[in-house]
């Protein structure tokens, strides 16, 4: 097998693995009382961070 | 054989510090220290984490990239490999463990770009070129490193926010100069082995 296809199958595949996971894992409900956790953001910096534009979204 | 796993452990807790040597993982260590549960907490699921994935890196590296011939693609593979792991994690916590995940769920997106975990893929398989044993035993040295050093951070943080300290030396500041001692502190044990 070539090294091209072969890493265009090992990319792909593990991108479609991720890809599963992710659905399967928002599709699965979360347990009581840990619908709304929120993260200790207050001494990080970082003002890109997805958690915690969330987390001001709300 | 067993000499050389505990030379590897001793190494990577104490002297080659992941977080206090290496500098992997300094988001979590300075964010998630101000608490001691929290720090535990986001602890253990590094531990859990890293050492899944430095264990599937190996095999994937191994008996998939090397013999056919794509290693340089490993960072890319690595990096996916991680990612669906949290995903992975996250879901079988969410389902079965529901007390662990109400403790430890939080932390478990953080960790997919916790660069500490992708830095022990890489090293032990591309860098070290540990053989599966010394991959194990190094990923989990790590993770007990920064347990250590993430609960003993924190312990220092929570006494710390009550004691007098001058306004522009609060919050990080002080912080990053508790890093820097312990630091030095864990340096003193080189030469060790």
């Amino acid at each position: 097998m070539s090294p091209v296809l072969a890493g265009i199958l090992v990319i792909g595949g593990l991108i479609i693995l991720f890809i599963v996971a992710y659905i399967l894992n928002h599709r699965t409900p979360k347990p009581k009382g840990c619908e709304n956790l929120k993260p200790d953001c207050g001494a990080c910096h970082i003002e890109n961070c997805a958690i915690r534009k969330k987390d001001e979204e709300k | 054989m067993l000499a050389e796993y505990i030379s590897i452990a001793f190494g990577f807790i104490f002297i080659s510090n992941v977080l206090l040597s290496q500098f992997l993982g300094i988001c979590s260590f300075i964010g998630v220290s101000t608490k001691r549960s929290n720090a535990i907490g986001m602890s253990l699921s590094v531990i859990g984490v890293m050492l899944i994935a430095a264990i599937v890196s190996w095999v994937i590296y191994n008996l998939i990239l090397v013999p056919l011939d794509i290693a340089f693609l490993y960072l890319i593979v690595f990096i996916l490999v991680i990612a669906f792991l949290v995903q992975l994690l996250e879901m079988i916590l969410k389902k079965y463990i529901p007390g662990l995940y109400k403790s430890l769920g939080i932390y478990l997106p953080l960790i997919t770009t916790n660069c500490a975990i992708l830095g022990v893929a890489v090293n032990a398989t591309t860098k070290l070129n540990y053989n599966f044993g010394e991959t194990v035993v190094y990923a989990l040295a790590i993770g007990i490193g920064y347990l250590l050093v993430m609960v003993m951070f924190s312990s220092i943080r929570e006494r710390i926010a009550s004691y007098p300290i001058p306004k522009p030396f609060k919050g990080v500041a002080i912080a990053l100069i508790i890093a820097g001692m312990m630091a030095l502190a864990f340096k003193g044990l080189a030469g060790v082995i």
